[in-house]
This record gives structure tokens, sequence and C-alpha cells, in this order.
């Protein structure tokens, strides 16, 4: 099973893309089936650093890391979440102004395609 | 120990320039302390002329480190880390970020295998510096974050116990500008806090905003006006008078204030009969009659 | 906008307090808008906010309480005097009140550390404790929108609202027009919530030395986030030789020097009059300059990236915490 989060605002799949990453609203994560993508489940959690005094972006890579997300997508991430992405081994791909579902399919065709 | 705190709330009313001239005066007859608290943008160092701070020491923060041979993995560091300066990555150690930590040594006390070690951060640094005038020799104490850290409450407490451990006599403390806790540390335990402001519907709100504070905490305040005769103060006295402010002054607005400011000089020696240095002799004046009385 | 992005921060800073950042934001934000920008202006100034009277709001539209953080409490009925918490806090805020141990909720940050040390358990938190005020004028007097956030005077993390404030501005402008954003003085939390993710940095200097080594400082911030900057001298006519150091300093490390505004007693009439100054005198001295600095200002918001590419700090100074490991001296 691998899971996909995407940065959203109220969440779901119809939403946009949220446009700030650490302190992101919500997380909309996906679970696909390991070989052929296919979606098997969709639900969406309140991302910590939404509340956060500092460190959101911390708090946020922490509840990815918490769902074991793998893969994550949304703005730019700040310095602090980049970093703890990248402790996490969490791979970012960038994509901004779409919908969540829009978005999650680009991402989908680049990985279809190793 | 009489502890005197200059604040303001407003930037640029003036704090320093009050806080610089009332510490030399002062220091023609007692043992004086300066203690500039304006980690971010420290000033009274440039007001005196001084270029080159003395006993340079770090403000250090306590930073964790984690001990790999006790660490378990548990998470309870990274859940309990206010700041999201830990984080748990799936597997292996967490992940310590020093920029984030506000050194609190809330996780070293809360990790049940006592895996965390007392390690440090360099907030920024503490000046030590002897200030000799002709006859006004004091100390003057310095704190400068260092440009990029964020959180400057713990630094200004270091910075204020270095000074008070220093202080005998009277402490002259330089709060920086805001109403944040980066001043109400400033300002606790003081005697007197004297609240600088101008004459503007700008500094009128602010020296509300730091009013409150020093009403809420139970401190006696006098209100300097700088910079009077600029625009309208009578809405400054009558608010003051409603928070029980025992004294007024006015510091008129004079190009003596500028050219002492940039001859890097205190006014009350570049100047000593400008007008503005008179008023700083009453205000000293009226200091010493409460210092000898406390 | 031609080289321009769909939505641009500016922030205007200085590092050191009164010299003239409000004046300069609220007169810029009224031409820029004048010019037919797009923008919301943000008071990023929580502690000590100015920028509402500087536009003559005297009443906001919405007012939304900010919640945040914990405050620290002793239980009296558990407490037995130990004077551990005292020695713990990494912040001073407990203290003694007729011999009995207190926490001061005007320093208090709620970090947990008290209540970790005391033998007794009997350290509690309040909650929902309103850190402050998130206040938003749909409409000033000149058209735009402001929003400005106010922090209850000793709550901490005042960056945090800073924050919240910028991200209700970029909402409003629905990711197309320019972001002004006024900055407090200072280097600390604030102002690094301010300064993060703007485009440009307008700074603003007088010609005094403590505005100059203020200035330096704010800079070096701006090189760590790699954010070009311009500069504007205000009551630049004060003294020359600082007025020179400081164009020096802009020259050495590529900041684009605008211009300077003189120094003007109807400045202080203005503001006395709740108006900013290019409304209330626009034929001052000090209006035309900055009328002058205003169009500047808007052509580089139109050729922004162009503009960035020039003025890009060279080498990245990324900001490296120093470090002290367990045992080193």
């Amino acid at each position: 099973m691998v899971k996909i989060a995407i940065t959203t605002n109220k969440g779901g799949l119809e939403d946009q893309v949220a446009e700030r990453f650490g302190r992101a609203p919500t997380f909309t994560i996906v679970e696909l089936d390991d070989n052929t993508f296919e979606v098997r489940n969709v639900y969406v959690v309140q991302n910590p650093g939404a509340s956060a005094g500092s460190g959101a972006g911390v708090k946020a890579v922490q509840k990815l890391i918490d769902e074991k997300v793998s893969i994550v997508i949304g703005p730019q991430p700040g310095p602090n979440a980049y970093m703890a992405l990248q402790q996490a081994g969490i791979k970012v791909y960038i994509y901004t102004g779409i919908k969540a579902g829009e978005a999650l399919e680009k991402v989908l065709d680049e990985l279809k395609k190793k | 120990m009489f502890q005197l705190t200059v604040t303001g709330g407003k930037g640029g009313t003036g704090k320093s320039f009050v806080a610089v001239n009332i510490a030399v005066l002062l220091a023609f007859k007692h043992d004086v302390v300066l203690a500039d608290l304006d980690l971010e943008a420290p000033n009274d160092h440039i007001l005196l002329g001084i270029d080159k701070l003395g006993g340079e020491e770090p403000i250090k923060l306590f930073l964790p480190f984690i001990d790999p041979k006790k660490c378990t993995g548990c998470g309870v560091c990274a859940k309990i880390c206010d700041t999201g300066a830990i984080l748990m990555p799936g597997k292996g150690l967490p992940v310590v970020f020093p920029r984030l930590c506000s050194g609190c040594m809330a996780c070293y006390y809360a990790c049940p295998y006592k895996a965390i070690v007392k390690g440090y951060h360099v907030l920024g640094h503490v000046y030590t510096t002897r200030v000799e005038l002709g006859e006004a020799k004091f100390t003057l104490v310095t704190g400068v974050l260092r440009e990029g850290e964020e959180h400057t409450p713990p630094g200004v407490y270091y910075a204020k116990r270095k000074a008070l451990s220093l202080a005998h006599d009277i402490l002259v403390i330089d709060t920086g500008a805001g109403t944040g806790n980066q001043v109400s540390i400033a300002l606790k335990d003081s005697n007197l806090v004297i609240i600088v402001t101008e004459p503007t519907p700008l500094g009128l709100h602010d020296m509300e905003g730091i009013l409150k504070v020093a009403r809420d905490m139970g401190l006696r305040s006098w209100l300097v006006i700088n910079r009077d005769g600029i625009g309208d103060s009578s809405k400054h006295v009558e608010v003051a008078k409603t928070y029980g402010v025992e004294k007024i002054y006015r510091i008129p607005y004079h190009r003596d204030a500028i050219d002492s400011y940039v001859s890097r000089k205190p006014i009350i020696l570049y100047k000593p009969d400008s007008i503005i240095s008179r008023v700083f002799h009453e205000i000293t004046n009226d200091l010493e009659k409460v210092i000898m009385s406390v | 906008m031609s080289s321009g992005l769909d939505l641009v921060e500016l922030v205007i800073a200085s590092g050191k307090g009164g010299v003239g950042k409000s004046l300069l934001a609220s007169s810029l934000a009224i031409l820029l808008a004048k010019h037919g920008h797009r923008l919301v202006a943000v008071d990023a100034d929580a502690e000590a906010p100015n920028l509402h009277l500087a536009l003559g709001v005297r009443e906001w539209d919405r007012v939304e309480p900010y919640y945040e953080g914990r405050i620290a409490y002793i239980d009296r009925s558990k407490c037995i005097d130990c004077g551990l918490c005292m020695k713990a806090c990494p912040f001073g805020a407990v203290e003694t009140i007729n011999g009995k141990y207190h926490i001061n909720q005007w320093i208090c940050e709620g970090c947990y550390t008290c209540s970790f040390v005391c033998p007794v358990k009997a350290i509690k938190f309040k909650r929902g404790v309103i850190a402050g005020y998130l206040r938003v004028k749909e409409k000033t007097l000149y058209g735009f929108p402001l929003v400005s956030g106010e922090i209850t005077p000793g709550r901490p993390n005042s960056g945090k609202l800073v924050t919240e404030a910028k991200n209700l501005g970029r909402r409003i402008l629905s990711g197309k027009g320019l972001l002004l954003v006024d900055a407090a003085a200072g280097i600390g939390c604030q102002v690094i919530a301010s300064i993060a993710g703007a485009h440009a940095l307008l700074l603003v200097a007088e010609p005094t030395p403590s505005s100059l080594s203020d200035l330096k400082r704010i800079h070096k911030l701006a090189r760590h986030f790699r954010i070009p900057c311009m500069l504007v001298i205000n009551k630049a006519d004060l003294n020359e030789e600082y007025r020179r150091e400081i164009i020096e300093y802009a020259r050495e490390w590529n900041i684009d020097y605008l211009g300077d505004i003189p120094y003007d007693d109807n400045v202080p009439r203005s503001i006395n009059m709740l108006k900013p100054l290019v409304e209330a005198y626009p034929d001052t001295p000090a209006s035309k300059a900055i009328i002058g600095v205003a169009e500047k200002v808007a052509s580089i918001i139109e050729n922004i990236s162009e503009w960035r590419i020039k003025y890009l700090p060279e080498k990245p100074e990324p900001f490296i915490p120093l470090v002290i490991k367990p045992g080193a001296k």
C-alpha cells in the first residue's frame, strides 16, 4: 500500500491544493495499490501544523510520518518542513493552483512512467 | 538594589535616549549598571559612542541531544515539544531542529529513559563593558541576538540575570520595543517604570498598551513625553492619569537631541545647557528622592 | 503585469523603530492603489500596530479572537513551596508574592517545563487563552482592505499572528495582486514571520548611527532568506555623513537605493490628523519625494521577476545555528 498526501483546505480531492505547506489546514490522504496505483481509500486529517505557534512545518511532517505517507503533494515547503521531509525520506511533488484530484492524477502519471 | 526600567511600546520614541542619559547622570553619584535588553536592535552603546563592546559571553540556550544508547524511540519528546523542534522519523533516532528549539527543557524532563543530554545552542551574546565618561563611571551590559534567531525572550532573561548579578545600587534597564513577553521579562521586579511616548496618536496607542502591562504587573510608572511639541499630548496625559501615572515630564522637540544622537554623546554631556538636559536633571533629581526613600 | 508574478509580496522593514515604516507603508499603499494596483495592506506589527491609525481606520469590519497557547498556574492546595519551578523556568515567569509561589501570566509561554520538575504535580494549565485579535477593514477610505493583528500584551509568539494576518491578506487577494506588509521593528520572531515569503524587501533607514546599525542587522536577515532589497532614506537631510554611509552600504551589498525623503514638519501634522501624508499635504516636499519613490516601486512590481534577478543576494547565506555539543566547552 502506497500512501500519498495532498495539502488541502477543507479536504477531499475536489478541494484546491492548499497554498501553504506547513500551515495547510488539512491533508487529504490517498491509499493506493502498490502495483496498479488504484485508489483504495481517501480520508482527510487535520494538520497539527495549522495551529502551531512555530515549527509548523515540522509538526506537519510529523503527522505525515505518523500516517506513514511516502509522497506528499503541495506547494514549495518552507525551510523547516523541507529539512523534516528529507529526514523522513518523504518525496515532495510541487503543484499549486489546481484541484487536489488533478494534482494527484499528474503525480500518478509520473509514477506510472517509472 | 533599585531597578528602573525604561520602556515605551512603540519603537523609536526615545527609550534608549532617555535610559542612557538618566543612567549617566545617576552614575556621577551612584554605582550604576545600565542593561540594554533590546536584544534585536541594541543601541545604547551607539548613543554612548562605544565602538567596541567588552566581555563577550555566549547566551547558551539548552539544546537537546539524543543519547542513542538510551533512546527507545518512544517519541514522547517529539510529542511534548511545543515548537516542533523534534521530529520522530519513521525509523531511527529523533531529529532535533536547533533553530526551532526555545530551550524550555520540557523534552529533557519528559523523557522516560533519561535519553536526552544537555547541549547548547548560542542564541546571541551578552557583553559587559566598563564605561567612563569623565566622572560618570558605570557598567554597560548589552544583549545582542544572533541575526536569524527567532526566540528573543529567553535571551532577555539571560542578559537580565547577568545585569542583576553585577548591580548593587542601581540597575537601569532599556527594554526593546513592543508589548510581548520580551518586554514583560525586562519589566518584572521594577521599582519604577518610565514610559517614553511621543505626542502623536501612534504614541498614544502604544503607551496605553504598555500602561496596561505595567498596571497589571503592579508596577509604579512615570511618563516622559518625548519630542513634545510635534503634536497634541492632551489625550496622553488624560489616559496616563487614569492608569495612575504619578509624574509626567516633557522633553521638547529640539535639534539638540538629533545632534547628540549623531555625535554619539549623551546630551547631558554634549550640551549640558540644553533645555533637554535640564529635563533630564529634573527627572534624575526626582528619581534620587524615590531611590533614597526605598 | 508584464514580467510580473500574479501575487507579489512586498515587505517594508527597518530594524530600528520610528524611522517611518508606517508613514511610507500608508502613503505607498494609497499611491499604488491609485496607480491601479489591486492590493491588501497588512500591519505585521502585532505588538504595537499603527498602520490603521495612519490610514484613518476608526472601526473594524471584523474582529476575530485568536486563541493560542497555554498559561501555567500553581494549584495552591498542592504546592509545597519548594521553588524548583522557579529554578527551572527559562523565562523567569515564576515569582514569589508574600512568600508564596506564583506564575506571572505576562511572561509564561506555557512550555510545560515547570510541570515536569514539580515533585507534587501542582502545576496546571489554562487553555483557550485569547492571545490576540485579527482585525479586518474590508475597504479603507482609500479603497483597499487592511488586515491587522494585535497581540494581547505579554503573550509570546506574535509571529504566528503575523503569519495568520498575512494568510488572510493572501486569501482576500485570491492569488492576484500586491500584498503590502508593514513589519514591526526588530529582527526577531515577529519580523521573521513578516518577511518569510516576501518577493522584495523595502528597507527604511534614517541617517543616524543606530539606524545604520539596525539596518545591517535586518539586511543580514534578508540575506539569510535570500530576499532582494530596495532602500529609502527617510529624514535624509538630518545628517549628511550618515546618509552617505548608508548609501555606501547599499552600494556594497547590491541594494536598490530608491532615493531620499527629506525631513518635513508636515509629517507629524499629518499623523495627528490620522491621514497619510500624501492625502493631507500632497505638495509638501516629503510627499513629492514619496510620490517619486512610489513610481519606482510600481515599476519594480510590474517587472518584479527581472528586478529580483538583478538584486538577488549573490551567494546564499543560510542561517546556521551555533551549536555546542554536550561535554564541549
